[in-house]
């Protein structure tokens, strides 16, 4: 508390506290990949049975779902997509914040990202293997799945490029593909450390061959820093484009409160906004259970709070400005579209989302509620649930466009829900996987923002 | 090639050498050698390596071995097959052939054409031949061949649930019946639903003269015996009345549906829509005065909603008002008007429960005046004897007879039971039974068991009877209590022949041969007589013959192949004019039954999808959902709102713009009827427009069936009847369960929200211009330059909402036709029916107690701009160059984008593997013109395309472009009654299709999306009476929508 106090604009408080030195920090952080199998503890050993269970779960159902047919989801007519697609756009979303916080932040210069980052990474990695799984089971014959990739064949068929589906799989592909490459050269340098630390034959063959020959030589270095550059610069766009793509799917048909030009920076700041809150849930619980609280610090999750406030009330005025513009447009559609959102019979998920991510973050206006962890959990499991809702409610206003003829209620069916699940399962498993096997923050980039790290450390101030 | 030499390899080239490899350099005698070879490396030349030809014969005779040796693998049929050398006469493989045939239902007969394909009919349409028809039929007649291939018909004969055999049946019969003959037939009865057909009058003549102690009994739930009866009071005849509205000027209806539920509703179709075209001379004025809410009643210029007991009370009013004004204006009476009549009419009208407003009553009446002998008053057939014989008295004074109302006399009754009604012939035959006269009891399908009248014990009658047969096609309550149950013919399956509601006679051809050991009802009855072998085609054959004296065989065949019997003379009106003392006394009785009732009154009316309950497992019309309540798979209590908040199980439904959201709720309030004792539970299902204080039941439903999909479906409500009052009732109490039932709702919403959606004009107004929505193509700037398509033949397609009366025949013909699957109640009710053509139904006004209510068929509009196919990822829905929006089943993976991207939204995805489970019948009823589609994969209307290509084919064959205007008959145009739909090209000007879209009338459904649908709508019309214009209400509907934020 008093490092925080003391802060100033001019001074500010140190990233690691607790005068943590380059070997304290290794130790915290490869103290929980170096367990003995033996010893692994037994918060990891349930947490990863349930996990498993999940994604047990989760297999079980998607193979049902493949055996037996879209049908056994809530679909129908007119809400030919479901949670399928929320969930799809949910996870991807939250895939944001490692995007962004890996590159953008790190373009921008934000040190304090070094705390997060690989978590955020792991994150983003694991989401967007539990998104992008969702476009793939929705689709009615699985088995045909690769037409929508260009490939030759005898028919001389294209895909349709005028799909925003296409575009999706392209997308999603480059993020993912981006986002795991950048995720795991990260990691290299720490996969390096803890293969020379390894105190075992086996952990060691293991780390040697994930560590891919890295010996920390200044050359590796060079080349590391400035790869790691280019894949920053490469990513950052992918932050925008690829929730503006995924949105695409929405604004590029012609439904009322689909078709909007709002939804591309609506869908990207919803991102980053949910992408946050999960980091920010996973991260609270991290710092408390492997000690992480001197590197992972109050500031760091304060300045979590701030980018939650911030895109959460662009996210609010994103709200309003689709009713304003729904009103201001006259067209009858478009108005009814908006209205019902609130007051027709999904007006619950409208107002709970409503409440989850414009009213409730609000409380982060207070310092207090910025820098108390159990508010900040709270306020992020909020803004998990809200932003689920609002892909509920976009998608969801299937349900009534242009005919009222065709005017159905949708409801999710218990593979719907179980499937939504289990999805945490599989991500979970990756996410304790990662936890258990592999150094959880970034260390290298850490000790890069310790004040060793600087060559005038030690000197006297003005000195050399 | 040789190492390189070193020596050689270091020297210079020589000067002016060219060399273009080392090989050359050194110019060996191989090198050139291989130089002279053209293909140096070809394969022919290696004398050891395996050429094509070598590689064939080793694979061929390494095959040839291993089939040796895999010999059992080969899968020959043991059976002795025969090559399809010789082939039928006709049949050329892939083409379908057509014949006339044709079907009872009741009463009801039309005339058929049903399509073969290689055997097995898969399609049946309307005989233009006959004018009942005019090549339309109804949704029962289109889904008569899915019943042809039910896996669960009667299969083969049964003894006490038993499976047992013809034999072991015919071995005990045979003697009964020789027994029977020492007696005269004594103890031995018929109960046979209603008989139509000439040729079993004569078989029945010749069991009479056989048996002549025995009785036939004839038991249609559904009957027209209150009009035939009143009629037969009033003139002295039985008669057929025959509306002619082509030349109805002004039509007053008393709850006679006479578009949907009446007899002969399909040529009242088309001729009523007719006389409603705007374009071609004045239309006609319809006054409705109706319970509950019916198709006509949603055509009607004028409705008026009355309670049942009240109906009547208000044609005394109208009756007397006609009368009053009428004799003033023409003083002098009409030859054989009966004396006092006028004196009846008064009394009448006094005695009446003042009901219609008296401005209504006035204008109306004035209105009928003018037009006097143009007029026409319908009275529904469920209404008492002495109504029909009133209305009877009043064409006879406005001078209708011969012009707006005809009369043909019926020849079908003396087949059945002669002058009883249809409840005194099977009140009799419980008394005999109970009487102990009855050993031997044949039912001839039908299933009396269930229809029969709550205090006619029939079923508990039919355990006392010794010997019990029943010859059906489906299991029921009736073939559950007979000992015998006998496998029946479909009628596509034998020769039978019928005398129509129009007098004309028509021959049923079969198709097929009987799929299971089946008997017609002929082949059965003739068992019974002296010639105990024959075939049903010999029986009616040999009938014919006998009423023809010459040329007998050019004839027959004529026939046959028509499907009419030409020149019948059964179809010449019939002079009538008033018994004089029967009509008074009969009018005099109705009088004094006029009554007015405070309590819940209960309408039993026949079901549009299963009509009696004959079709309860008929899967595509239990799918199809009910015209006006949109409930499939069940029938329900069907109220007003008024109605249901009395019972307080009214939800949040509301008319007005902006609050109608009334989705998702299937779970419907169970309200439990009360009736002499005798209680039902059944949903409640609120309309709007139905008169006050009454619930309208659909019979048919609940019955015991052993078919899966009959099964559980509905409620019996049969057993809430009472042969005093068979039609209607008086609940005991009527009150809510507190208990939910789930309901198959296809559309829950009744409002258009404002929307300009289904357009409807008042005559009298100028026609609206909708500026938002111009129904002209181009109307919007494009970006680009975009496809013409104004190259060869262009579809399109128009509907005019000022035909279609919304009743669903167009599903039905769709469904029969691109082999669409059914997906059951709970799929339905989880939205995810697959019809290609929906009628959505709406109701206009401001008012919840009498809206206006219109229909409005929505399938694929084939837009040009289709929204559908830039999102397809996969291009699986691409347009043609004729303009169609294609669908390719096999490149589709199933995003289901494009269904969310149809604003119409007719695309049906096939959530589960809908049609793995065919049986092998079921396979047979499918159209080999059509994929029968797998699961995963989006569907839609084509505008028949298997059609279309089948008529371009044939016209390419004979070296024609074009396919001439009118040859290509989409299916739901086809079946039309009302010939809604007009399909062509669009690129010819004149074809009937541009023609229609030249009507101002014509109007694109959200053109302002400008996706240019190639299907366009014309706007319904009214006619209303200028003093009785409620058309404020419509000029709501012309407003151009507000929004609700």
């Amino acid at each position: 508390m008093s490092t925080l106090a003391a802060e100033t604009p001019a001074v500010r408080a140190p990233l690691v506290e607790g005068g943590k030195k380059f070997s304290d920090v290794t130790n915290i952080v490869c103290a929980p990949a170096e367990l003995p199998v033996v010893k692994t503890p037994s918060w990891w050993l349930i947490a990863f049975c349930i996990s498993v269970a999940g994604l047990g779960m989760y297999v079980s159902l998607v193979g049902y779902l493949v055996w037996e047919g879209t049908g056994v989801w809530g679909l129908n007519s007119p809400n030919a997509w479901g949670w399928a697609i929320v969930n799809f756009v949910w996870w991807i979303g939250i895939g944001h914040a490692g995007t962004l916080i890996s590159a953008i932040l790190f373009l921008f210069r934000q040190k304090w990202r070094t705390g997060i980052n690989r978590f955020a990474e792991s994150m983003t990695v694991f989401a967007v293997c539990c998104a992008g799984l969702y476009p793939i089971i929705h689709i009615g014959r699985i088995w045909m799945g690769y037409y929508m990739m260009p490939f030759p064949n005898q028919m001389g068929m294209w895909p349709n490029f005028r799909s925003p589906l296409l575009w999706d799989v392209a997308a999603i592909g480059t993020y993912a593909t981006v986002s795991t490459l950048f995720w795991y050269m990260g990691l290299i340098p720490d996969l390096a450390t803890l293969r020379d630390r390894a105190a075992n034959k086996v952990r060691k063959v293991i780390y040697g061959v994930l560590s891919m020959g890295w010996r920390g030589a200044n050359r590796h270095w060079q080349n590391y820093e400035r790869a790691y550059l280019i894949l920053a610069a490469v990513a950052t766009p992918l932050v925008l484009s690829v929730h503006s793509v995924v949105s695409f799917d929405f604004a590029a048909s012609n439904l009322p409160g689909w078709h909007t030009t709002i939804l591309p920076p609506y869908f990207v700041t919803g991102a980053v906004f949910s992408g946050f809150g999960l980091v920010g849930t996973l991260m609270i619980i991290a710092r408390e259970v492997y000690g992480y609280k001197h590197i992972v610090t109050r500031r760091h999750m304060e300045n979590m709070a701030k980018i939650m406030l911030t895109t959460g009330s662009i996210v609010g005025y994103a709200y309003m400005m689709e009713l304003f513009i729904a009103w201001y447009s006259a067209v009858p559609f478009e108005r009814f579209a908006f209205w019902n959102r609130a007051l027709g019979p999904y007006w619950w998920a409208y107002w709970c989302m409503i409440t989850c991510n414009v009213i409730i973050p609000q409380l982060f206006w207070f310092k207090k509620c910025r820098t108390h962890m159990g508010i900040i959990f709270v306020v992020t499991i909020f803004i998990n649930i809200g932003m689920w809702f609002e892909r509920f409610v976009i998608v969801i206003t299937l349900h009534a466009d242009f005919l009222p003829s065709s005017w159905e209620y949708y409801r999710a069916t218990w593979v719907d829900i179980c499937t939504y699940i289990g999805s945490f399962g599989l991500f979970f498993t990756l996410f304790l996987l990662f936890l258990r096997f592999a150094p959880a923050i970034a260390l290298s980039e850490v000790k890069g923002v310790m004040p060793e790290a600087n060559p005038h450390h030690g000197h006297k101030e003005g000195g050399h | 090639m040789p190492p390189l030499d070193k020596n050689n390899g270091h020297q210079k080239p020589q000067k002016g050498r060219i060399w273009k490899s080392l090989s050359e350099y050194q110019n060996s005698d191989q090198f050139k050698k291989q130089h002279e070879n053209e293909f140096p490396f070809s394969p022919y030349d290696e004398p050891n390596a395996v050429n094509r030809r070598t590689f064939l014969s080793l694979m061929g005779s390494s095959m040839a071995l291993a089939g040796l040796q895999g010999c059992k693998s080969i899968r020959r049929p043991e059976e002795k097959v025969l090559p399809y050398t010789n082939t039928p006469e006709h049949v050329v493989p892939g083409n379908p052939l057509h014949f006339a045939s044709s079907m009872a239902i009741g009463e009801e007969v039309m005339g058929l054409v049903v399509e073969s394909h290689e055997g097995r009919p898969t399609k049946i349409e309307g005989n233009p031949l006959h004018q009942a028809s005019n090549g339309a039929t109804n949704s029962q007649h289109q889904a008569a061949v899915l019943s042809l291939y039910d896996p669960y018909r009667i299969q083969q004969p049964s003894l006490n649930g038993k499976s047992s055999t013809w034999e072991a049946f015919w071995a005990e019969y045979y003697v009964k019946i020789a027994g029977l003959m020492g007696t005269k037939g004594k103890g031995l009865r018929f109960l046979s639903e209603y008989v139509t057909s000439p040729s079993i009058g004569e078989l029945q003549q010749h069991l009479k003269v056989r048996f002549p102690k025995a009785k036939w009994h004839s038991w249609e739930s559904v009957n027209r015996d209150n009009a035939l009866q009143g009629l037969h009071t009033a003139t002295g005849q039985w008669l057929n009345p025959h509306y002619n509205l082509s030349s109805s000027k002004r039509i007053l209806s008393f709850d006679c549906d006479f578009l949907n539920q009446e007899t002969n509703a399909i040529q009242n179709t088309h001729q009523f829509t007719q006389r409603r075209n705007p374009e071609h001379g004045e239309m006609c004025r319809l006054y409705m005065v109706e319970s509950g809410y019916s198709l006509t009643g949603a055509r009607a210029d004028h409705r008026i909603a009355l309670k049942p007991s009240q109906i009547e009370s208000a044609l005394w009013q109208v009756a007397n008002r006609l009368t009053e004004i009428h004799s003033k204006k023409h003083p002098r009476k009409p030859n054989g008007w009966p004396e006092g009549m006028e004196e009846l009419m008064a009394e009448g009208a006094k005695k009446a429960h003042h009901s219609l407003p008296q401005k209504w009553l006035d204008t109306v009446c004035d209105d009928i005046l003018h037009y006097p002998k143009q007029s026409l008053i319908c009275v529904g057939s469920h209404l008492s004897e002495s109504a029909h014989a009133l209305a009877h008295a009043i064409h006879f004074m406005l001078g209708c007879i011969g012009r707006t109302i005809s009369y043909r006399k019926n020849h079908t009754l003396q087949f059945n039971n002669s002058k009883n009604t249809n409840l005194q012939s099977l009140t009799q035959l419980t008394k005999d039974i109970q009487s102990g006269e009855v050993s031997t009891l044949i039912i001839l399908s039908g299933n009396p068991v269930y229809s029969a009248p709550a205090d006619v014990p029939f079923g508990e009658a039919l355990k006392k009877v010794a010997g019990t047969v029943y010859l059906g096609v489906d299991e029921n309550d009736t073939s559950e209590v007979c000992q015998w149950v006998l496998p029946k013919s479909h009628f596509l399956e034998a020769w039978e022949d019928h005398h129509a509601y129009d007098g004309a006679i028509t021959i049923g051809q079969p198709l097929i041969a009987p799929l299971y050991a089946s008997l017609s009802t002929s082949e059965f009855l003739a068992k019974f007589s002296h010639y105990p072998n024959q075939k049903s085609y010999d029986i009616v054959r040999a009938y014919w013959q006998s009423k023809i004296k010459r040329n007998f065989e050019n004839k027959w065949n004529r026939w046959v192949h028509d499907g009419i019997i030409s020149g019948a003379k059964s179809k010449s009106n019939v002079a009538t004019s008033i018994h004089a003392k029967n009509c008074v006394a009969l009018l005099k009785k109705g009088v004094s039954n006029l009554h007015s009732s405070d309590k819940t009154e209960i309408i039993f009316q026949k079901s549009n999808a299963v009509y009696d309950g004959r079709f309860i497992n008929n899967a595509w019309l239990q799918e199809l959902p009910d015209s006006i309540t949109r409930l499939s798979w069940d029938n329900a209590a069907v109220m007003s709102v008024q109605m249901a908040e009395k019972l307080g199980v009214k939800k949040d439904i509301l008319l007005k713009d902006g609050h109608g959201m009334s989705i998702g709720d299937i779970n419907r309030p169970l309200i439990q009827i009360t009736i002499g004792g005798k209680s039902v539970s059944l949903p409640a299902c609120i309309i709007p427009g139905i008169s006050h204080d009454t619930i309208l039941l659909t019979i048919g439903y609940g019955q015991q069936v052993k078919s899966p999909i009959g099964q559980n479906t509905g409620f019996n409500v049969s057993q809430l009847r009472v042969s005093q009052n068979f039609n209607t009732a008086e609940a005991s109490s009527v009150k809510d369960t507190g208990e939910n039932y789930k309901v198959a709702n296809v559309q829950e919403h009744w409002s258009m929200e404002g929307r300009d959606l289904a357009r409807m004009e008042n005559v009298n107004e100028p026609h609206h211009d909708h500026h938002d929505a111009t129904g002209t193509h181009g109307a919007y700037p494009s970006l680009w330059d975009e496809h013409k398509y104004d190259e060869g033949q262009q579809w399109g397609m128009s509907i005019d909402l000022n035909k279609c009366t919304g009743c669903g025949a167009c599903v039905i013909a769709c469904q029969a036709e691109n082999n669409i699957p059914i997906v059951g109640k709970d799929q339905v009710s989880r939205n995810r029916e697959m019809h290609w053509i929906r009628t959505d139904r709406y109701f206009v006004g401001e008012s919840l107690d009498n809206p206006k209510m219109i229909h409005q068929p929505v399938a694929c509009g084939q837009c040009e701009m289709a929204p559908c196919e830039a999102v397809c990822p996969v291009a699986a829905t691409a347009h043609s160059k004729d303009g169609l929006n294609d669908m390719a089943y096999n490149r589709c993976v199933g995003t289901r984008y494009c269904a969310n991207n149809c604003p119409y939204k007719v695309r049906r995805f096939n959530y589960y593997n809908l049609t793995n489970e065919y049986t092998e019948t079921q396979k047979m009823a499918q159209n080999p013109d059509v994929t029968v589609r797998f699961r995963g994969v989006m569907e839609k209307c084509t505008y028949c395309v298997q059609r279309i290509n089948e008529k371009r084919i044939a016209f390419k064959n004979k070296g024609q472009e074009h396919v001439p205007d009118g040859q290509i008959l989409p299916a739901c145009m086809q079946v039309c009654p009302a010939s809604a739909v007009t399909f062509g090209d669009i690129n010819d000007p004149k074809s009937q299709v541009v023609k229609e879209k030249k009507n101002k009338r014509n109007y694109d459904l959200l053109a302002q999306l400008n996706i240019r649908p190639r299907t366009s709508f014309l706007s319904r019309v009214y006619n209303p009476h200028p003093a009785l214009d409620d058309s404020k209400q419509k000029h709501e509907t012309h407003k151009k929508p507000e929004g609700h934020a």
